[in-house]
């Protein structure tokens, strides 16, 4: 993917911190003590960015449950958080901050679930071979606290280096060796490793568990890692011993090919794999002449399937390489011992300068081997790394092992895989728990532009290609005979690439002809939308296997899931609240109000009845009714007069008969079946709700016992007084409502204000209460009156008063009135009720879904008639509390914009709601709980049939 | 208490007349400047001094006012309230960062009581920017109803100010006083 433009340093500098997208990714950019960080900005407990967040020594902490990350790693610092955000590279360029998604952050660590620390008794551990998989195992084995000796011999003359500059920066001139050294100095030597450089490992007695090395000296080992990576294939025809012909595998045949380089005009490259087209590359860079001799009938053979192939080469040639495929070679001649000319089978004969042998890599297995251990291409490992013996591991170039997601074992030669596979034969070796299955993934910087691979293209696989764009080059797609997708080759691609991270673990079929449609840029919505077609949804939306603990994103996100929820839920078999009735006291007093999305008119009907139906008019669907409320004897649609009653039966047509005997609706037609659609109503203490599903059950038998207690609490039999209305659009799908309000822990985290203003202490009594069905709850607590609270307590409260200096304590008074041992309840009432009776400031809450990413909330907030002006006014005053300004209610629709934001561009995931196992869902007396979250969904996926 | 059924001042003043009706509604222009300034740039923690220590402020939807409903978004009785609310939205709130931007006009004398109080309106649209979000969005728009009353040195205070906004929808929340 390479290095994408961030920010201006300038501008991070300011802020300290950043948001920004690349490649689709949410990145957090912060500015350090002078250093520059890139991290993930997504929270890895539930959705929230990160930069609406807090950062403090070093941390970043979320705003939604307060978790905490070192923005240096990316670590997670304890509860609530156990997982770690990723960290990116960032570089900076004059005023400009680059960042790399796809490499980690120069502080970045291994990112396990826990970061266990070793408990392993062995005292010396060994690895031969002083290469990157090397580095990254032992850096793995100390980051997990391994203090034993960790000794490392390798035949090279450097510490542990990056190769893959050598057949780039390194050979332009552009890097030298220290910039592609795997650790600083300081680094190094934090790292504690006795590093033996120059010197061979020439023998494993395995018996003895000791190594003789090319000094004379031996070594004993407790556990022994085998990095010893691969050589270049070299080339077997008469002349490959002359001067002047190259082979690149290691720093010093880099600097050698450099020199040599330099001082050339013609390059002949035999080998059209990776090192050949790179070497290629920078030699055209450099303006030497460049011919590619291959044997096979294309390019990349060994790797990359044909239409890939065709790309490649077309680069190549384009920037005037001269390739030459099927090529039988005869000999490389010389004169004065060095090479000058390449000569093929077919008799002709190509002069060259310089010779560069890229021919493939034989890895280095030759000391497993004569010890005895499994060897086949590579020495065989297991998915902790392994090999047949029980005290050896090895990893990385040398390593043979099982893909979790390809037929057989294999063996990869790439960076990605020296770099993960090391580190996780590191922890392996020292008794952590590890399975390798990481995707596998690998780049190459040739011609200007950047190839990216990820997955393993099967040589049976067929290929999509998707042509470029103005802003992206082609990708090509490899798929199995099940049309699942196994690998993706961008081409300056990002987003196929992206999208075959995404897609490939989840091993679903796909329709060629979607990735590789016209549109620049096939959304993941669009492939879904498409195979819904194929598959039944039950097949298509699977649950996580975590089960009751994973929420995955599409419940949140995705339209066909909100269109069936619309179906189901709104339109399904629940009462719906829509209006109060002290808002309709009257005949003819109407409000408009929704069912779910559904505009609908409650209005009052001349027996005093209440009559819901729906606003769209019979004839042309026009939403007839405009008023907010209002009085009416009739409603009549603008469009074309049609009239109905006060029960939404049409009680006239004009022209119904026509003009003049002409025109008119047909003889047949009956007015009376063309009423507006009607719901059915119930009513409950002077809440009114309406439901499309006939023969509903009672709104008591709906709420349930456990939820009725509360509802009546605060709908006691005093008549309602209205106080006003507050609205406001909120970004979050429409169940994060109800999710929040059955999410007691946020409460004293989110809402410092409650903790600060001694409204929830310590020792507050509270309970998270549901109905039978998990689908209803009720977040109850009672507010200790001062006289009553114990004098620990008294004390916690009095201390944070004194910090705060409230000025107008009254307004937090609660005034008893209600015939319950809550202070506090807030009710949420499926699917679409929230009833606040926070002390004496008292609302109900209507939720309008909008689309799986928004919602409309109506809020009516209301006294009783008796109250007093005093009383009145402290219902008024106390109502700072909650609604879109509220001191909790604003933070509460924050929280959640919050939530929906950290989906939207995300890399996708589960949410994890895991708190208070001991209470799979339901009622649970304990505020550090998900349990009622659980209990919701256990019921949602029952309703949805999911 | 609808605006639109105030009396409006009578025509045809004198030019005396004139001259004090529009230094009074400088002077108002001026004080509004000043308080948009504390809101949108300068101190959260000053905003409840340009009120009298009694003085009210409450933010509420046009519904709400025209029906004689009395709920606000915000509704602080006295100073002490405002003080709360600023040092509440300023060390206890979470909300995603964001700038504001008031802008002011039509201010409108309406009456000069008896008593030395000034009634006004003046209309506002408050523009937001929130930090992720590229573009600046309308978060309210609506009228200020004043009263102003005057302190022993002559300067002008609020002893109330009711925020009447139009817009139907909050955009997700109100964090900071209008
Ligand atoms: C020129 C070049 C460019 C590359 N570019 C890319 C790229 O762009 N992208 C990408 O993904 N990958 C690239 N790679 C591949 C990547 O660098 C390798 O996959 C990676 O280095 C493998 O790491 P390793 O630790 O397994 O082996 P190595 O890094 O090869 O380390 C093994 C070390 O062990 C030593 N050794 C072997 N046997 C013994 C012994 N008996 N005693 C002592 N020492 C021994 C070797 O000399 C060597 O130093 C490139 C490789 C090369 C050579
Ligand atoms: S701590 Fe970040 S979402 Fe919970
Ligand atoms: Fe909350």
């Amino acid at each position: 993917m390479g290095w994408l433009r961030a920010i201006s340093v300038s501008e991070l500098q300011e802020k300290g911190c950043a948001a920004v997208l690349l490649n689709g990714l949410n990145v957090a950019l912060f500015h350090l003590d002078g250093d520059y960080f890139a991290t993930g900005n997504v929270c890895t407990h539930q959705f929230a960015l990160l930069t609406e967040g807090h950062v403090e020594d070093g941390c970043v902490e979320c705003p939604l449950h307060q978790g905490l990350f070192d923005i240096r790693t990316g670590k997670a610092q304890g509860s609530p958080v156990t997982k770690d955000i990723p960290t990116y590279a960032v570089k900076v360029e004059d005023d400009t901050l680059y960042v790399d998604t796809d490499l980690p952050g120069q502080n970045a660590t291994i990112t396990e679930p826990e970061a266990p620390k070793t408990t392993t008794t062995l005292s010396t551990i060994v690895i031969v071979g002083a290469g990157q998989a090397a580095g990254r195992a032992a850096e793995a084995m100390r980051d997990a606290g391994f203090g034993g000796t960790i000794c490392m011999i390798g035949d090279e003359a450097s510490a542990p280096y990056e190769r893959p500059p050598l057949s780039k920066a390194v050979l332009m001139g552009a890097a030298n060796a220290d910039a592609s050294a795997l650790f600083s100095s300081d680094r190094l030597a934090t790292l504690n490793i006795d590093l033996i450089t120059n010197t061979r490992v020439d023998n494993l007695d395995r018996k003895a568990k000791v190594l003789s090395l090319s000094d004379g000296k031996t070594v004993a080992y407790d556990a022994l890692l085998l990095a010893t990576g691969a050589r270049a294939r070299p080339l077997p025809v008469p002349g490959a011993d002359l001067k002047g012909v190259h082979y690149l595998r290691t720093l010093d045949d880099a600097t050698r090919l450099k020199t040599a380089l330099e001082k050339a005009q013609s390059l002949v490259i035999i080998g059209a794999g990776f090192i050949g087209l790179e070497v290629a590359s920078s030699a055209r860079h450099m303006g030497k002449t460049v011919t590619i001799l291959e044997r096979e009938e294309r390019v990349m053979t060994r790797v990359l399937p044909e239409t890939a192939s065709t790309i490649i080469a077309q680069r190549a040639t384009a920037q005037g390489v001269n390739i030459h495929v099927g090529v039988q070679l005869e000999k490389l001649s010389g004169t004065g011992g060095h090479v000058d000319s390449v000569l093929l089978a077919n008799g002709d004969s190509i002069s060259a300068d310089l010779v560069l042998v890229g021919i493939g890599a034989i890895p280095n297995t030759e000391l497993a081997q004569e010890a005895g251990l499994s060897v086949r291409d590579g020495i065989v490992v297991d998915a902790q790394g392994r090999t047949s013996d029980a005290h050896i591991w090895a990893a990385g170039d040398v390593a043979r092992y099982p893909h979790a997601r390809y037929d057989g074992p294999g063996r990869l030669e790439s960076w990605h895989n020296a770099e993960e596979q090391g580190r996780c034969a590191g922890r392996s070796m020292i008794g952590l728990p590890t399975d390798y299955s990481a995707l596998p993934w690998f780049w190459s910087d040739q011609f200007g532009g950047s190839i990216q691979v990820v997955g393993i293209p099967q040589s049976t696989n067929k290929t999509a290609l998707r042509e470029g764009t103005q802003s992206e080059g082609p990708a090509v797609f490899c798929l199995d005979e099940n049309n699942r997708l196994t690998a993706v080759i961008g081409f300056d691609n990002p987003t196929a690439i992206s999208l075959g991270r995404k897609t490939i673990p989840q091993q679903k079929s796909i329709d060629p002809a979607m990735l590789t449609g016209s549109s620049p840029q096939p959304e993941q919505n669009d492939l879904e939308e498409q195979e819904s077609e194929e598959m039944s949804i039950s097949n298509r939306y699977r649950w996580p296997d975590a089960g009751a603990e994973a929420i995955p994103d599409w419940v949140y996100t995705d339209e066909t899931i909100y269109e069936r929820e619309v179906e189901r839920i709104f339109h399904g078999r629940t009462w719906n609240y829509v209006a109060l009735e002290a808002e309709i006291p009257n005949t003819g007093d109407f409000v408009r109000s929704n069912v779910g999305p559904t505009p609908v008119v409650v209005v009052r009907g001349e027996n005093g009845e209440i009559n819901v139906f729906e606003n769209r008019c019979a004839h042309r669907a026009a939403e007839f009714c405009r008023e907010k409320r209002g009085n009416a004897t009739e409603f009549v649609c603008p469009y074309h007069q049609w009239t109905y009653d006060l029960e939404g039966n049409l009680s006239g047509v004009p022209f119904r008969r026509g003009v003049a005997g002409k025109g008119g609706m047909g003889k047949d037609f009956k007015p009376e079946d063309h009423g507006v659609k009607k719901l059915f109503v119930t009513t409950r203490r002077g809440v009114v709700f309406a439901s499309f599903a006939e023969g509903m059950e009672s709104i008591e038998d709906y709420m349930g016992p456990e939820i009725l207690t509360d509802f009546d609490a605060a709908f006691d039999g005093r008549k309602l007084k209205i106080l006003g209305y507050y609205r406001n659009t909120l970004p979050g799908n429409w169940k994060l409502y109800h999710e929040n309000l059955k999410d007691p822990y946020h409460a004293t985290l989110l809402h410092t204000f409650l903790v600060t203003f001694g409204l929830l202490v310590a020792g507050n009594k509270s309970e998270m209460i549901c109905d039978a069905t998990g689908r209803h709850g009720t977040m109850a607590s009672a507010k200790s009156d001062g006289k009553k609270v114990d004098e620990a307590t008294r004390k916690e409260m009095r201390a944070y008063r004194e910090g705060m200096g409230l000025n107008e304590p009254r307004f937090m008074d609660f005034i008893e009135e209600f015939d319950s041992p809550w202070s506090v309840t807030m009710q949420t009432i499926w699917p679409n009720l929230i009833v606040q009776r926070e002390m004496n400031t008292l609302g109900v809450r209507q939720i309008v879904p909008q689309g799986p990413h928004s919602m409309i909330m109506n809020w009516t907030m209301f006294g009783y008639e008796g109250d007093d002006e005093e009383m009145t006014r402290h219902r008024l005053r106390q109502g700072n509390l909650m609604g879109p300004a509220g001191f909790l209610g604003l933070e509460d629709n924050e929280a959640i914009k919050f939530v929906q934001d950290g989906m939207k561009h995300s890399s996708g995931g589960d949410h994890l709601v895991a708190l208070d196992p001991d209470t799979p869902t339901g009622t649970s007396d304990t505020l550090i709980s998900e349990s009622a979250i659980r209990g919701m969904y256990q019921y949602w996926r029952k309703e949805m049939g999911l | 208490m609808s605006v639109t059924k105030i009396q409006s001042i009578p025509t045809k003043p004198t030019a005396e007349a004139t001259l004090d009706r529009l230094a009074l509604r400088l002077e108002i222009e001026d004080f509004n400047a000043r308080y948009c300034h504390a809101l949108d740039d300068g101190d959260l923690q000053s905003w409840p001094d340009f009120f009298t220590e009694d003085g009210f402020y409450s933010i509420t939807a046009r519904e709400n006012f025209d029906d004689n409903l009395p709920v606000g978004l915000v509704y602080c009785e006295g100073r002490g309230m405002m003080k709360d609310r600023a040092f509440a939205i300023a060390n206890t709130a979470m909300f995603a960062p964001r700038y504001l931007r008031h802008h002011l006009s039509n201010t409108r004398v309406i009456a000069e009581r008896a008593d030395g109080v000034i009634e006004a309106t003046t209309n506002y649209i408050v523009l937001q920017v929130l930090h992720d979000d590229p573009v600046s969005t309308i978060h309210q728009a609506g009228y200020y109803v004043d009263e102003f009353c005057r302190t022993e040195t002559g300067a002008l205070l609020l002893q109330k100010r009711i925020c009447v906004y139009e817009n139907l929808m909050i955009p997700n929340a109100v964090v900071l006083p209008i």
